[in-house]
């Protein structure tokens, strides 16, 4: 009886996903929606080298909780390494030590953040720090006046510029950013030519121009928390001193950044990474949000009650394997899709998979700009798929030569974005080259055989196949029960073993058969 | 055996439903998976063993000139050109008539097609190559060419089939022919007898041969649009062999569901073009009348005889909707 075993199987199946969510929802108090304001990060660094048998220390800066961050649980794995910490002026460091290390070898680094309230924070008196100098002072500026150099000639009139048209001291700094960026002016380039040598662009020029000017400023190596990310890029900014506090800004601008996202690693151009009797250095830094405190209270509460819960939470793994299944959680709900639009709704599209890879490339490069690249790149490569068809290529070397143009438009693409300051690089690398090969392949085949209408109606039926799909998998809700739930994943098996059995019309028959429907009342 | 669509259905609900129409769905699970054993698709799938089949049923296939299996047997072409002159290519487990090319005569530079446009040798061996690289095929990887005798369709057609062969489709269940319908090719579909190539599809009546209405693009049309003939109560020639023809072979290739197609030739009669494991739904369109109270009756037979002639009384009296009580024998019961 298949019918009946596959009930029992799929009522199974709901039972125990609505069984183990409940427990954790009523009892260890899981949190249901995700609270997207959370500012709790988790940040790990892996550092990999190669020893060469001497002794190695190694130093890596750490973040500090002095400015917008709070570090709450660090934790060092470094096997064989004697590891200390150590505080200096361009900011808090890691030494790890060895007597002798040969061969590869791997530390981690791992920290959680908590961002700071600035408003409880506020009554603290912290010393000001000293700028390096003041030529703002009247004795500076004597002096300056006394024995002129081209050099200080030129800062004194950039500094005056910008005191006399602004109204405060934020203003005045906005006003320095504006005329330090500016390089064709001669006073700049005087500064450029007759300045320390290590100013080398406009961030370092505008720090040394604050510096003079009175107001503390210093440079920042850091990691942008924006999203979660296995391969967060080092970023550069500057930060300056107003009105007792450090301010992050941009280097350019001297526009401030969203301090709880900025978070400060090294200073003064520091190296992150120092020491010696190692080579071949790779440092990568991964940045995941936190599931919010209830999370972290109910899974405390789960180590009294139900350490099973735990040790089988996708929570419990590293943040760089989370960040893998926070995606590939979302291939059953693809899937579930792909069976609806295919069973239920009768959508035409190319491939049977087709829709939801489209989504999933398209999670990359955000819906219009993956629409526009999706379909450039499958024009483009109709096209000249219609020229080797008149070189009568064999099949395989023609669908290869085609997946090679692809490469290269997509090269191309990345390229010209670049060049006009639009970001698509890193996220069209994941663009599916084989299956975009695959759809202009079967694309060409359909239009040859069945018309430009039919092969155009596939390829819309795939794109909007690709729509709904792509809302679905870009859900921060979906994502948020997809990682702290993942037993609902069974409930998605049972809808798609029922529909496995569905024996009812396609939505699209019944606008095929409409005839049959109003005129045959048998 | 039970009556699958009783046990999970309270009754039509949709009006579809209530026309008795066969959806894919149902159509593949209820039918296709119920009935066509998966071992089986390969004596449909690969017309060379089909037409070996259809030899053994007692059914007439169009002669087979030559297989080419690999590039290297290119110079097979030629020789049947040669010998033949007239001819059609397709792909042995080709789909959907994908693939297919008929050519009518040989000129010093390629083979002239049946629009009067000559093929260059080195297109029509292209096009052989995609053929013998799977391009058309079911299934991935590699497929084998068939030259086979070009059907010449029967004269009552000439006013009917635009620049092809017309042919005519009939679903067979367990052996009984349920429905059937002509396909005429169009200008439109490019001498193809596709549906969804713009072909017309014509309901026959089972009974008599006689054609009921048409269908092109799912639209009703009265006329052939080439020549505006009528594409109604047209007497399908050699009804009775035709019917015959297709129950035997569906009872013969142990399939339970299959449509077979047939070519009415001019010379030979009902010919066998091929059979499909899958065949489509549109058919209920040009009959206007839904394929599943045409189907349970059939399928709650406890069994089929094994003698034609009873199976094509059952098969008028289905169509009828004629109760079958009669045909199943004394002590038999479902």
């Amino acid at each position: 009886m298949k019918r009946t075993q596959l009930f029992i199987i799929v009522g199974a199946l709901i039972a125990a996903a609505l069984g183990i969510f409940s427990y954790k929802v009523t009892r260890l108090g899981y949190p249901v929606v995700p609270n997207l304001d959370s500012d709790t990060w988790t940040i790990e660094a892996k550092i990999s080298f190669r020893g060469r048998g001497d002794p190695v220390t190694l130093r890596l800066a750490l973040p500090h909780s002095e400015g917008p961050f709070t570090v709450v649980d660090e934790t060092f794995v470094a096997s064989g390494f004697g590891v200390e910490t150590e505080t200096e002026e361009t900011g808090r460091r890691a030494v790890f030590e060895r007597r002798a290390q040969d061969g590869n070898a791997v530390i981690f680094y791992s920290a959680k953040l908590v961002a700071v309230d600035q408003r409880y924070n506020g009554n603290a008196i912290r010393p000001a720090p000293e700028a390096i100098s003041d030529y703002r002072r009247s004795e500076r500026r004597r002096a300056i006046q006394e024995n002129a150099t081209p050099l200080l000639v030129a800062l004194d009139s950039v500094l005056s510029e910008a005191l006399e048209k602004s109204a405060g001291e934020r203003s005045f700094i906005t006003q320095l950013a504006r005329l330090s960026a500016d390089e064709t002016d001669d006073r700049i380039s005087t500064i450029i030519e007759g300045g320390p040598p290590e100013i080398t662009n406009v961030s370092d020029r505008l720090v040394f121009l604050l510096n003079a000017a009175g107001t503390p400023a210093r440079h920042v190596q850091g990691i942008i928390l924006n999203t979660d990310t296995r391969q967060a890029p080092l970023e550069t900014w500057i930060e300056y001193w107003l009105d007792g506090e450090w301010v992050s800004a941009k280097g350019t601008t001297a526009e401030p950044l969203d301090d709880s996202r900025a978070l400060p690693i090294v200073y003064d151009r520091a190296p992150i990474v120092d020491g010696d009797g190692f080579n071949r250095l790779g440092v990568s830094w991964s940045v995941a949000r936190n599931f919010e405190s209830q999370l972290s209270r109910a899974m405390e509460r789960g180590e009294e009650f139900a350490p099973w819960v735990n040790a089988t939470s996708l929570l419990s793994l590293p943040i760089d394997l989370q960040l893998v299944f926070r995606v590939l959680l979302l291939i059953p709900l693809g899937a579930l899709i792909i069976v609806i639009l295919k069973q239920v709704i009768g959508m035409p599209a190319f491939g049977t998979f087709m829709p939801v890879l489209i989504a999933l490339a398209f999670r990359e490069t955000q819906l219009i700009t993956g629409i526009t690249l999706f379909v450039g790149i499958v024009a483009v490569g109709l096209v000249l798929r219609a020229y080797f068809n008149q070189l009568q290529l064999l099949l395989v070397p023609r669908l290869a030569a085609v997946l090679i143009i692809v490469t290269f438009v997509m090269m191309f693409i990345a390229l010209a974005g670049e060049a006009m300051g639009v970001q698509t690089g890193l996220s069209i690398s994941l663009f599916p080259l084989v299956i975009i090969t695959m759809t202009i392949e079967r694309m060409s085949l359909t239009w040859e055989e069945d018309g430009a209408q039919e092969a155009i109606k596939k390829a819309l039926g795939s794109l909007a196949g690709a729509v709904p799909a792509y809302y679905i998998l870009t859900s921060e809700y979906i994502e948020h029960i997809a990682i702290v739930f993942p037993e609902l994943l069974l409930i998605v098996l049972a809808i798609v073993l029922l529909l496995g059995r569905y024996t009812g019309y396609k939505l699209t028959e019944f606008v095929r058969f409409k005839v049959l429907a109003n005129e045959a009342p048998r | 055996m039970k009556p699958l669509a009783e046990m999970l259905k309270f009754g039509p609900v949709t009006k579809l439903g209530k026309a008795g129409v066969l959806g894919m769905n149902s159509r593949n699970l209820d039918f296709i998976s119920s009935y066509n054993p998966r071992r089986f698709y390969p004596l449909v799938d690969d017309k060379v063993i089909t037409k070996k089949l259809a030899i053994e049923a007692g059914v007439t296939v169009p002669e087979l000139y030559g297989v080419i299996r690999y590039g290297g047997e290119m110079h097979i072409i030629e020789e049947v050109a040669q010998k033949h002159r007239s001819f059609v290519v397709k792909p042995a487990n080709g789909s959907g008539g994908g693939g297919i090319m008929v050519f009518n005569g040989v000129a010093k530079t390629g083979l002239r097609r049946m629009n009067g446009q000559i093929m260059a040798w080195a297109d029509v061996k292209y096009h052989l190559n995609n053929m013998l690289s799977g391009m058309f095929s079911m299934g991935d990887g590699s497929d084998e060419v068939m030259i086979e005798e070009r059907l010449v369709p029967h004269s009552a057609f000439s006013k009917l089939a635009f620049g092809g062969v017309p042919d005519v489709r009939v679903i067979v269940f367990r052996g009984v022919p349920v429905m059937a319908m002509l396909r005429l090719p169009t200008a439109e579909s490019d001498g193809k007898a596709n549906l969804h190539q713009g072909g017309i599809g014509a309901g026959i009546d089972l009974e008599t041969g006689i054609t009921t209405r048409g269908v092109q693009h799912n639209e009703s049309v009265e006329q052939h649009p080439d020549f505006e003939t009528p594409v109604r109560d047209f007497q399908v020639p050699s009804w009775p062999d035709i019917l015959e023809l297709a129950s035997r072979l569906g009872h013969h290739v142990g399939l339970g569901y299959v449509g077979v197609d047939i070519v009415i030739c001019e010379h030979k009669g009902p010919t066998l073009l091929e059979l499909n494991a899958r065949p489509g739904i549109a058919i209920q369109t040009a009959n206007l009348r839904g394929l599943r109270p045409l189907l349970l009756p059939i399928h709650k037979l406890p069994s089929i005889p094994e003698d034609v002639h009873e199976r094509l009384e059952i098969a008028k009296a289905n169509w009828k909707g004629e109760p079958l009580d009669r045909f199943i024998a004394p002590g038999e019961q479902h």
